[in-house]
């Protein structure tokens, strides 16, 4: 494994214990070189120190030639035990004493060598003159360096024991210590580990000090938090527009226009009549579930909008699979890389099958309805033309009745007059009554057609409506009674009448024909009382002409006012039955309505209500 | 024809009409000069002194022209309208006397400068009260310039 793949509390560990080992072992192998090095030169002085007291002490020996004692001092040097061997020479180079430590033999050197100290691997060798003024002879001594051996050994054990310790006490302390430093560490990557598997940005890592690690920890969870908050807005949203969606059936959809392949959301599966996860994604899916009539607007207006770059709304008709056909709008825009290249195409979609429908349908009825009222005005036209055609005959009808009908009929009056004025002593009684009936029937029948030409040419006139005072209308209509009331006991009740806006010759008519009526019908009475007044009926103003004539009875009112309907004989009452036909007439024409109330013998009264009058 | 001054011209084509308006008039003594036209087209000429009344002399027209509306030819309010139009005729006084009492006749008969207007009464005697005034009126009390 590589180091740089170790984890933290390894590599800590591992740092710490090269660290600690290379620096005990440089101060061990320093002070173990440093040791030997001392050792070895207080050996060397040792035997300079020996030598010298051995040489001291060999003097007299050598000097007489006292082997014996030579000897002696020699011996003495077995208290030194890593003394190997000890020889005295004379002056002249020849062996005079030796010394061997017990158990040792070896040979000694023939002759001294060079003066001083030297050593090998195993030994270290020393000859040196034995000297009292004049030269006696030499000392040859050999120093085992086994005890040096036996020391570097025990040094090299020691050093062996310590770091063995030193790096046991240093793993134990690295090993305590390093939690220090690698939990706080391992925690972040816990967290970070955490968030990233279990996608939760609730987590926090704990935080242990104030320094770097710490900072890191506050800056991870900081920006935990942000996440956190941000994924929270972002997860409203999108319930906000998953909400949206959802409530009005939205569906969204979204082209890749690199790989050619869509993702629809459900709803536009739905829309598209598709379960949820039936879509496939590719484009032949999509066509096939598009009407064939409308396939080649829609690569249009996709292919325009990836153009201009402009967003783009269009319907179109899907065919679900079972058949049915259904509209659908969607709206969309493209998205494009830095370099301007579309990469995708994505909008939404709503079936708006109803709404197309009901649009149909207005479209329809509206085509229904201006056919039909299309119809009706060619219809109108046509009656108003018939109408025309037939008003225009009607008028041509009266206009030579008033000339052609009316001529004959004062003809056979004035000749019947003269015949009557003129020639009537020669005739007979009979003759004579026989003539003036002839006379009076041409009259009648005179009065007859005026009184019709009258009422026709009430129908056919407009109304010219001004205010009027129906009081100076009833003046006026009295002053044109006057030859019918001048022999006659009448007394007027007329109260104040309120003005109306109404055409003033024909309500003068009403009034003349009524009134005429009352009087007419009133002949029987020694004194007739006719009573004119206003009176409020249901909130509305209402005029009656009350008599006290002879009535008539309730069960024929319905035809009072019906042309030529008379409910009194002619030779009781002469009448052309027309008159309350023309007031009926008016009446209607003013908007109003007119009725009577009477009993026989007892008098009539007849009422009339006209828009147009006001209250008071 | 005559070369006499003419008190009134009748216009009427119906011959009792003609006679009853002749009878009233008589009976009242003021049948003194009537000429009779029986359409509208003979009225013009006799007024206008031409066709058949050529030799009439223009400046003596008829103190009162009594007019029937519905005349062969040309009807009596086309003679009525060319009797105000022309300046030789217009101060003629013309009385229409007709057996309607159409409002529109009536209305275009004011508008052309008719100076009266009467509807024949079924009754002969109101008739005749009718005639006796219009002539005394007319030929005696009115004056024309």
């Amino acid at each position: 494994m590589r180091f740089e793949d170790l984890p933290i509390r390894r590599k800590l560990i591992s740092i710490i214990m090269a660290i600690s080992g290379v620096v005990l072992g440089l101060t061990c192998v320093s002070f173990v070189a440093y040791e030997l090095v001392t050792f070895r030169q207080t050996m060397k002085d040792n035997l300079a120190t020996l030598a010298e007291v051995v040489a001291r002490n060999s003097t007299g020996a050598l000097a007489f030639q006292n082997k014996e004692d030579a000897e002696e001092v020699l011996s003495a040097l077995a208290a030194e035990s890593h003394v190997m061997v000890a020889a005295l020479y004379d002056k002249d180079g020849n062996l005079f004493a030796s010394y061997f430590k017990r158990g040792h033999k070896e040979d000694l050197p023939a002759k001294p060598r060079r003066i001083g100290i030297f050593s090998d691997s195993e030994s270290m060798i020393l000859f040196q003159p034995v000297r009292a003024e004049t030269e006696l002879g030499f000392l040859y001594m050999k120093l085992d360096l086994k005890a040096f051996y036996d020391r570097l050994k025990l040094y090299a054990l020691m050093v062996l024991i310590i770091v063995l310790i030193s790096l046991s006490v240093a793993f134990g302390l690295s090993n305590a210590l390093q939690r220090r430093i690698s939990n706080p560490l391992s925690e972040l990557a816990d967290s970070a580990r955490k968030v990233s598997e279990l996608k939760s940005y609730g987590v926090r890592a704990k935080k242990y000090g104030r320094d770097e690690l710490g900072q890191l920890t506050d800056a991870f969870n900081e920006m935990l938090e942000q996440i956190q908050q941000r994924d929270a807005a972002l997860s409203e949203k999108e319930e906000r527009l998953r909400l949206a969606l959802d409530a009005s059936q939205t569906g969204i959809w979204d082209r890749n226009l690199v790989t050619g392949r869509e993702t629809w959301d459900s709803h536009t599966e739905r829309i598209f009549g598709l379960k949820p996860g039936e879509f496939d994604g590719t484009p032949q899916m999509v066509e096939s579930l598009i009407h064939s009539e409308d396939r080649p607007t829609l690569n249009r207006t996709l292919k325009d909008a990836l153009e201009t770059r402009g967003d783009f709304v269009i319907e179109f008709r899907v065919i679900w699979p079972d058949g049915s056909i259904r509209h659908v709008a969607a709206r969309g825009k493209a998205i494009y890389n830095n370099q301007g290249v579309p990469q995708r195409i994505t909008g939404v979609a709503l079936d708006v099958t109803t709404r197309k429908n009901a649009e149909m349908a207005l479209r329809e009825s509206e085509e229904k309805y201006r056919k039909l009222s299309a119809e009706l005005d060619e219809r109108v036209k046509a009656r108003t033309a018939e109408l025309e055609l037939t008003n225009n005959e009607l008028e041509a009808f009266t206009y030579s009745v008033s000339h052609d009908l009316r001529a004959p009929l004062r003809h056979m009056a004035a000749y019947s007059q003269l015949l009557l004025e003129d020639h009537g002593k020669k005739l007979d009684s009979e003759a004579v009554r026989f003539l003036s009936r002839i006379r009076t029937s041409a009259r009648n029948m005179g009065y007859l057609v005026d009184d019709l030409l009258n009422l026709a040419r009430i129908g056919r006139q407009d109304l010219k409506r001004e205010p009027t005072s129906l009081n100076k209308l009833v003046d006026e209509a009295l002053t044109t009674l006057k030859p019918e009331t001048e022999q006659r006991q009448i007394e007027w009740k007329i109260a104040r009448l309120p003005i109306a806006r109404c055409d003033p010759g024909l309500m003068k008519q009403v009034f003349v024909n009524i009134l005429s009526n009352a009087v007419k019908y009133s002949r029987p009475r020694e004194t007739a009382v006719i009573e004119v007044g206003q009176t409020q009926i249901d909130n509305e103003t209402v005029i009656f002409i009350r008599d006290n004539g002879v009535g008539f009875n309730m069960e024929y009112s319905n035809k009072l006012f019906g042309v030529f309907e008379r409910l009194h004989r002619q030779d009781e009452f002469e009448g052309t039955g027309v008159g309350l036909a023309t007031v009926a007439r008016i009446v209607g024409k003013h908007n109003g309505r007119i009725w009577a109330e009477a009993e026989e013998n007892k008098g009539a009264t007849f009422y009339f209500t006209i828009a147009g009058i006001k209250k008071g | 024809m005559s070369h006499e001054a003419i008190d009134i011209l009748l216009v009427e084509d119906n011959p009792d009409d003609v006679e009853l308006a002749l009878l009233a008039l008589r009976r009242n003594n003021l049948a003194n000069q009537i000429h009779i036209a029986r359409d509208g087209a003979e009225a013009l000429d006799f007024l206008f002194c031409r066709g058949a009344f050529s030799s009439r002399a223009p400046d003596r027209p008829p103190r009162v022209v009594l007019l029937d509306l519905k005349l062969p030819k040309i009807d009596g309010m086309e003679v009525l309208r060319a009797i105000k139009a022309d300046p030789r005729t217009q101060t003629v006084p013309v009385v229409v006397m007709t057996s309607s009492r159409e409002q529109r006749d009536m209305v275009e008969g004011y508008k052309l400068g008719v100076n009266s207007y009467i509807q024949k009464p079924i009754d002969f005697t109101q008739f005749r009260d009718i005639v006796k005034n219009l002539g005394f009126y007319w030929l005696v009390i009115n004056q024309v310039p």
